[in-house]
C-alpha cells in the first residue's frame, strides 16, 4: 500500500527488500535494465541461497489485488444504502385499503367464541367448577338416559350406523355447537358404537302402538343411582372416584371442558388418577389374592 | 328377615361351604367387590341371553338387582358387553311376570296351588305316558336338562324329550358328525384374535354376536391388518364393516363352498399333505341317504366337484366368479389364517347339513384347520344349546355326553349309572320336534299319538315355523293339553291349558354351555316373584308326584327314587318340596352325576366347584399333575386337546371311518322346496335384531331395548316398494300358502335386502311371521328352514290393522 508521504520514486524504495527482485515484479517499472543485475540474482539463486515460497515477480501482483479489494470495500461499507422496495410499517399502522381482520381478542367476545373451540379468549378465563345446582342437573340428564349408574348412555338423536366412523366423527373429541354438547367418549374408542347404543326413541317409520299395546314396559327394576361425591380422607383431600372406571377411564368426556354439570374445578390437570384413587368398592378388576383361574387352591 | 329365611340362609352358606371344602379354597369363592358399599352386592353370572356367554358381575342390593357391570375377568367379553346384556338386569322385572300356577277352566285361566298343579301333571301322564311329550330348549340350565332328560328316558321310559335347539342348531350338530363323527365345535372364540380373514357366511355377527364381532373388528384401530369377508343374502350391519360383501341368492351358498373347493383342486392350491394325512371322502348315498353317508375317493369326489367352475357358481349364485376366484386365492394361501363363522343363516336351511359339512370341508381340504385363528367356527344362538341340549342329550335320539338311544351298549352304559334295571330306556326313538308339533295337531285316529306336552324355558307358540298348522289346530281338538312353565306371558301360555310361574336367570341356581365348549356357574341371588319356582324343580316335584303314587318308573333297581338325595350326613332331603330345595346344592348335585357321562366321548367336565371358580372352563377339562384342572382350546389338536397323543399331529379320534380322519363330503347344489314363482314372487327371510332376544319375551319389556327397537317391520328394496306403491311406513300384506301378516315397511332402515326379497324379525308376538314361514325341514338334521319361503307382497287392505 502507498502511503501519503511516498513519492513515486520513494515508491519503489519504501518497498524495501531487495531492489533486484523489485526490478523482476510487473508492478514496478523496469527501473534498471541491464540484465547483469539479472544475471546477478539469477547466480546468486544457483549458488545455494533458499528458493522464495512466492517468487519475486507474484508479490506485487498479491499485494495490488489486496490493496484493491481492501479500497474497494472500504468505498463500499461507507456507502449510503439503497432504497427499500417497500416500505414497512409498524403493525399498529394498518393500510387503510386492507380489510380488517378481527384479532384473537375480538373473537373471545363475539357469536364465533361460542361455535369455535379454537377460541383462546376463553382460555384466559378458568372455568369455574360445577356448580351444586349443575351437579344435580347433569345427574339428572344423565339418569334419564341410562337405566342404571354405569349403563351405556341411550342416543338422544335419531342414529343409524352404517359403518366404523359414524359416530366418532363428533363423539371422539367431543364437540360444542350453539351451546350443545355432543359429548367425548368416557372410554377408549371402539368401532361398533351401535352394539351398546341404540336409540332414545326409535327412528322407525309409522310404529304404530309400538308402545301402547303388547308386552307392558311400565318396568319394576329401579337401577343403581349415580353417586354424588366421593368421599375425601380430610377437608381438602382429593376425593375417591365414587363410582367404577370401567368405560369411564377418559374423565375428561363427563369432568372437563366441555362437560356441563360436572366440571372440575382444575380441568387443565391431566392426570386425574394421579390424586384421585378409583373406588374399592366399585372396581370390579380382579383382586390378587384369587390367584390365577383354574390353580389348584 | 324371619326365622326360615335365616335358616335358608344359613343353609345355604353351609351349602357353599360344603360344595368348596376347605377354609381356604372357601376364601377364594368370595366373590369379587364384597365389601358392600350402598349395600350393593357383585357376583358373576353368565348372560342371560345369547351364544356368546359374555360375563356379566351382578349388583344386588336388598334383594333386587340394581345394576350391571361387564365383568372384567370373563375371557369371553374382557370387560365389554352388548346392549342387551348391559340391560340384562333389568329381564326379571317385567310388571306381568307370572307368579301362580293357573289352570284352564272353561275357557278361564283359575290360580291353583302348586300341588294341585302336580296332580294335573301326574294324572295326564298316567293317562297316557306314551303321549307326553317333554319340550325344553337352549335356554335351559344343564341341571334342567339333565333332571328333564333323566326323568323322561330314565323315568317314563320313553324318547319323548326334544328342545327349540333342534330349531336353532341341529344342522350345525349334524355337520360335525358327518366331519368328525362327534358334534364337538373343535375350535374357540380365540381365533377371533388371531385370523388374519374373517368369513361370515349367512349371518350377522354385528347384531347377533356383538361382543365376539367387536372382538375381532376392534383390532383394526390397535393397527393390525384384518379382512372381513361378508356372504349373505342381504346387506346388513356387518356389510357395513365389511371389505368384502358377496351377495348371493338364497340358499345357493352350498354352491359357494363348492366353487371354492372345486377350484382348490382344479389349482393344485389344496393342502395335499393335511388331506393326504388326515382325511377322507364321503357322499350321501345315491338311495336312501344317511347322515354317514360312504366313503369314496379322492377322485370320485374330485370328478364330483368339478362341475362347481366359478361360473357355473355365478350362474346359480349369482355372486361374481371373480369373487369366488378371490375366496379361492385366499383359501390356496397358508399363510394366511381364516375363520369362517356362521349361525342361523347355515342352519336354519334345508339343505343345512350339507353346507355345514362343506364349510367343515372347505377348510380341512385348503389346511386352514387347527391353528389359532385358522378353521372353520360354528356360533351357537342361544346361551346352552352347546351346554345342556346337545351335551346331555335332551333330544328324541341322544343320552347324555354324546351316546345314542339307538345303541344297545350306550343304554346299556346309562341304565347301569343311573343304577336302572335293564331296559328301562326305550330303544324307540321319539319324534323331533316338527314332528312332536305335527302330532300333537292331529287327533289321535290320524296319528296324533303325542297328546300331551310340557313346555318349558321356549315359545313355540311364537316360533314354530307354520304355526297354524303346527301350533294352533291343537286348540281345536279335544283331548289335547298343553302345559307352560315360563317367566312370563306368552303366545304359548295364552295357548296353554296348564301355566306353571317359573324362576328365572338369577333368581335360580345354574349352569349354561355356550359356542366355544364354556360351561359357566352362577348362583341364585335374588328370589323369584310371589310362587314363581325352579323350573328343575318342578320336574323334580312332578317325578316324586308319580313316584308317590306308585309309578314304577320312578324308582331306580333298589326301589329309590330316581331324584334321591342325601345331605352331608346322608339324610335324605326332600328336595321335591320347594322349601327345602335349596337345603343341598341340587344344581351340583345333578352336575356332580352328569359330569360321569362326560368321559365317553371325551367331552370330560370339571368338578361344579371348578366352575364356581372360573369364568367357564372349556370342555375336556382334564386334571394335571399338580392337581389343577386344565381347559381345552382346540380339539383333535396335538398339545391343545390332552387325548391326542404326542407326535399325532392332528387325531380326529371319532372318526366315522375309523382311521383318525376328518370327512371332507360332496354334496350336490339343490334347490330349495320353495322358490318363488309369479303367485307368490318374493323371497322372505326372518331373524333377529340387535335389540332384541328370541321372541322378546323379556327384552320387550326391557324399556330402553323396547323403545329402541319397539317393533316388528318388513325391509324391503326400495324399488321394489316403488314398483308395489308401497311409501316408507305403510301396511304390507305379506302372505305366503300359510298364512299372512300386516306389517310396517321399512325402507333403507336396518338392513337392506336386494331386489325380489324381504326380511322380517321374529321377535314381536303382535307380528307373528311364523304364520307365513315354512315347515320343511333338512332330511338328517329335521331343523327347519326359517329364511327361505315364497311370499306375495301388496298393500295392506283397507281396515287391516297391525
Amino acid at each position: 500500500m502507498s502511503t501519503p508521504t511516498d513519492g513515486p520514486e520513494d515508491r519503489d524504495e519504501s518497498r524495501g527488500g531487495d531492489r533486484d527482485e523489485d526490478r523482476d515484479s510487473a508492478s514496478a517499472p523496469a527501473s534498471t535494465g541491464g540484465e547483469p543485475h539479472a544475471g546477478k540474482r539469477v547466480e546468486r539463486e544457483t549458488v545455494g541461497e533458499r528458493r522464495p515460497i512466492v517468487e519475486a515477480r507474484v508479490v506485487p501482483v498479491i499485494a495490488s489485488g489486496v490493496l484493491a479489494v481492501a479500497v474497494i470495500g472500504f468505498f463500499t461499507g461507507i456507502a449510503p444504502a439503497p432504497e427499500a422496495a417497500f416500505e414497512i410499517r409498524a403493525s399498529r399502522e394498518v393500510a387503510s385499503d386492507l380489510p380488517r381482520a378481527p384479532s384473537h381478542a375480538d373473537l373471545a367476545a363475539g357469536f364465533a367464541a361460542q361455535a369455535s373451540e379454537a377460541a383462546v379468549g376463553s382460555l384466559t378465563e378458568e372455568p369455574p367448577a360445577a356448580t351444586e345446582e349443575e351437579i344435580r342437573e347433569a345427574l339428572a340428564l344423565r339418569e334419564q338416559r341410562r337405566a342404571y349408574d354405569g349403563a351405556p348412555p341411550r342416543v338422544p338423536h335419531p342414529m343409524t350406523q352404517t359403518g366404523a366412523l359414524d359416530c366418532v366423527a363428533c363423539h371422539q373429541d367431543g364437540f360444542v355447537l350453539e351451546g350443545r354438547v355432543a359429548k367425548m367418549m368416557s372410554h377408549e374408542t371402539y368401532a361398533s358404537c351401535s352394539q351398546c347404543h341404540v336409540e332414545d326413541v326409535h327412528s322407525m317409520p309409522s310404529a304404530r302402538n309400538a308402545l301402547a299395546d303388547g308386552p307392558p314396559i311400565d318396568t319394576r327394576f329401579v337401577g343403581l343411582e349415580a353417586p354424588v361425591a366421593g368421599p375425601r380422607a380430610w377437608d381438602g383431600a382429593p376425593p375417591v372416584i365414587p363410582h367404577s372406571t370401567q368405560m369411564r377411564e377418559r374423565c375428561e368426556s363427563c369432568h372437563g371442558v366441555l362437560a356441563e354439570g360436572l366440571r372440575t374445578s382444575h380441568p387443565w390437570r391431566q392426570s386425574c388418577t394421579q390424586c384421585h384413587a378409583p373406588s374399592a368398592e366399585y372396581d370390579l378388576r380382579p383382586m390378587a389374592e384369587l390367584g390365577p383361574i383354574g390353580a389348584a387352591p | 328377615m324371619d326365622r326360615r329365611d335365616f335358616l335358608r340362609q344359613m343353609a345355604m352358606t353351609a351349602a357353599s361351604a360344603a360344595v368348596v371344602g376347605s377354609v381356604e379354597a372357601q376364601r377364594a369363592i368370595v366373590p369379587l367387590g364384597t365389601s358392600p358399599r350402598d349395600g350393593v352386592t357383585w357376583n358373576k353370572a353368565p348372560c342371560r341371553f345369547c351364544g356368546t356367554g359374555c360375563h356379566v358381575q351382578v349388583g344386588v342390593r336388598q334383594g333386587r338387582i340394581v345394576g350391571i357391570q361387564a365383568d372384567p375377568l370373563a375371557e369371553v367379553n374382557k370387560g365389554h358387553l352388548c346392549v342387551k346384556g348391559y340391560h340384562v338386569g333389568l329381564a326379571p322385572y317385567g310388571p306381568d311376570r307370572l307368579t301362580r300356577p293357573l289352570l284352564r277352566r272353561n275357557g278361564e285361566m283359575v290360580p291353583i296351588s302348586w300341588d294341585q298343579a302336580l296332580d294335573v301333571i301326574a294324572d295326564r301322564i298316567q293317562q297316557n305316558p306314551a303321549g307326553f311329550a317333554l319340550y325344553g330348549s337352549g335356554q335351559w340350565t344343564i341341571p334342567e336338562g339333565y333332571a328333564g332328560t333323566k326323568f323322561v328316558k330314565g323315568g317314563l321310559g320313553t324318547n319323548n324329550i326334544e328342545a327349540n335347539a333342534r330349531l336353532c342348531m341341529s344342522s350345525a350338530v349334524t355337520g360335525f358328525l358327518a366331519t368328525y363323527g362327534v358334534d364337538e365345535p373343535a375350535s374357540c372364540f380365540d381365533d377371533l384374535d388371531r385370523c388374519d380373514v374373517m368369513i361370515c357366511w349367512g349371518n350377522n355377527p354385528a347384531e347377533m354376536h356383538p361382543v365376539l364381532f367387536s372382538r375381532f373388528l376392534d383390532r383394526r384401530s390397535r393397527g393390525e391388518r384384518t379382512t372381513l369377508i361378508d356372504i349373505g343374502t342381504r346387506r346388513t350391519r356387518t356389510t357395513g364393516f365389511a371389505d368384502h360383501y358377496l351377495e348371493f341368492k338364497p340358499h345357493t351358498d352350498t354352491a359357494i363352498a363348492l366353487g371354492i373347493m372345486a377350484l382348490l383342486v382344479r389349482e393344485g392350491t389344496y393342502d395335499r399333505q393335511f388331506v393326504e394325512r388326515h382325511c377322507a371322502f364321503r357322499a350321501p348315498e345315491a338311495q336312501n341317504p344317511t347322515l354317514q353317508g360312504e366313503a369314496i375317493d379322492f377322485e370320485t369326489w374330485k370328478s364330483r366337484i368339478a362341475e362347481y367352475t366359478p361360473e357355473r357358481v355365478q350362474e346359480i349364485s349369482g355372486v361374481p366368479a371373480r369373487e369366488i376366484r378371490r375366496l379361492a386365492e385366499l383359501f390356496g394361501n397358508r399363510d394366511l389364517r381364516i375363520a369362517s363363522f356362521w349361525c342361523m343363516g347355515m342352519n336354519q336351511h334345508t339343505a343345512g347339513t350339507a353346507i355345514n359339512s362343506l364349510v367343515h370341508g372347505v377348510h380341512l381340504l385348503s389346511g386352514h384347520w387347527g391353528r389359532e385363528g385358522d378353521g372353520p367356527s360354528s356360533l351357537t344362538g342361544q346361551p346352552s344349546a352347546c351346554g345342556t341340549v346337545r351335551e346331555v342329550g335332551t333330544l328324541v335320539h341322544l343320552l347324555p355326553g354324546g351316546l345314542s338311544v339307538a345303541k344297545p351298549e350306550h343304554r346299556a352304559a346309562v341304565e347301569r349309572r343311573w343304577n336302572l334295571p335293564e331296559g328301562r330306556i326305550s330303544d324307540r326313538i321319539g319324534p323331533h320336534t316338527m314332528e312332536m308339533f305335527r302330532r300333537f295337531c292331529l287327533p289321535a285316529d290320524q296319528g296324533g299319538d303325542i297328546d300331551t306336552i310340557w313346555v318349558q324355558v321356549t315359545n313355540p307358540g311364537q316360533t314354530i315355523p307354520n304355526a297354524t298348522e303346527y301350533f294352533d289346530r291343537a286348540r281345536e281338538l279335544d283331548g289335547k293339553f298343553l302345559i307352560v312353565s315360563d317367566a312370563y306371558p306368552t303366545l304359548t301360555t295364552r295357548a296353554a291349558d296348564l301355566v306353571l310361574p317359573s324362576a328365572m336367570w338369577v333368581e335360580k341356581n345354574g349352569m349354561f354351555g355356550n359356542s366355544e365348549r364354556r360351561t359357566q356357574q352362577w348362583f341364585k341371588m335374588i328370589d323369584p316373584p310371589g310362587e314363581a319356582r325352579d323350573d328343575c324343580w318342578q320336574i323334580i316335584a312332578v317325578a316324586r308326584k308319580l313316584f308317590d303314587r306308585g309309578h314304577p318308573g320312578m324308582r331306580d333297581a333298589e326301589g329309590k327314587f330316581i331324584f334321591h338325595t342325601t345331605d352331608a350326613s346322608g339324610r335324605e332331603v326332600p328336595i321335591w318340596d320347594f322349601r327345602r330345595y335349596y337345603d343341598v346344592n341340587v344344581d351340583e348335585r345333578l352336575f356332580d352325576e352328569y359330569r360321569g357321562f362326560s368321559t365317553a366321548k371325551h367331552k370330560n367336565l370339571a368338578p361344579y366347584a371348578e366352575y364356581v371358580r372360573a369364568r367357564g372352563l372349556r370342555w375336556p377339562v382334564v386334571e394335571t399333575e399338580g392337581g389343577a384342572w386344565q381347559e381345552t382350546r382346540y380339539r383333535f389338536v396335538e398339545g391343545e386337546d390332552p387325548f391326542v397323543p404326542e407326535g399325532a399331529g392332528f387325531q380326529f379320534y371319532h372318526s366315522t371311518s375309523e382311521d383318525d380322519r376328518a370327512q371332507i363330503w360332496f354334496h350336490p347344489y339343490n334347490p330349495p322346496p320353495e322358490v318363488p314363482d309369479d303367485a307368490y314372487p318374493f323371497w322372505l327371510c326372518t331373524g333377529r335384531v340387535l335389540e332384541h332376544w328370541h321372541s322378546g319375551t323379556m327384552t320387550m319389556r326391557i324399556p330402553p331395548l323396547r323403545r329402541a327397537m319397539p317393533q316388528a317391520y318388513v325391509e324391503m328394496h326400495r324399488d321394489d316398494a316403488r314398483q308395489l306403491g308401497i311409501a316408507n311406513g305403510d301396511l304390507v300384506r305379506i302372505e305366503s300358502r300359510r298364512g299372512h301378516v300386516d306389517i310396517t315397511a321399512w325402507i333403507d332402515g336396518r338392513g337392506q335386502p336386494p331386489r325380489g326379497s324381504v326380511f322380517v324379525p321374529f321377535f314381536d308376538e303382535r307380528l307373528r311371521i311364523n304364520l307365513v314361514t315354512l315347515h320343511e325341514y333338512d332330511p338328517f338334521s329335521k331343523q327347519p328352514d326359517y329364511k327361505k319361503c315364497a311370499v306375495k307382497i301388496r298393500r295392506a287392505p283397507r281396515g287391516a290393522s297391525a
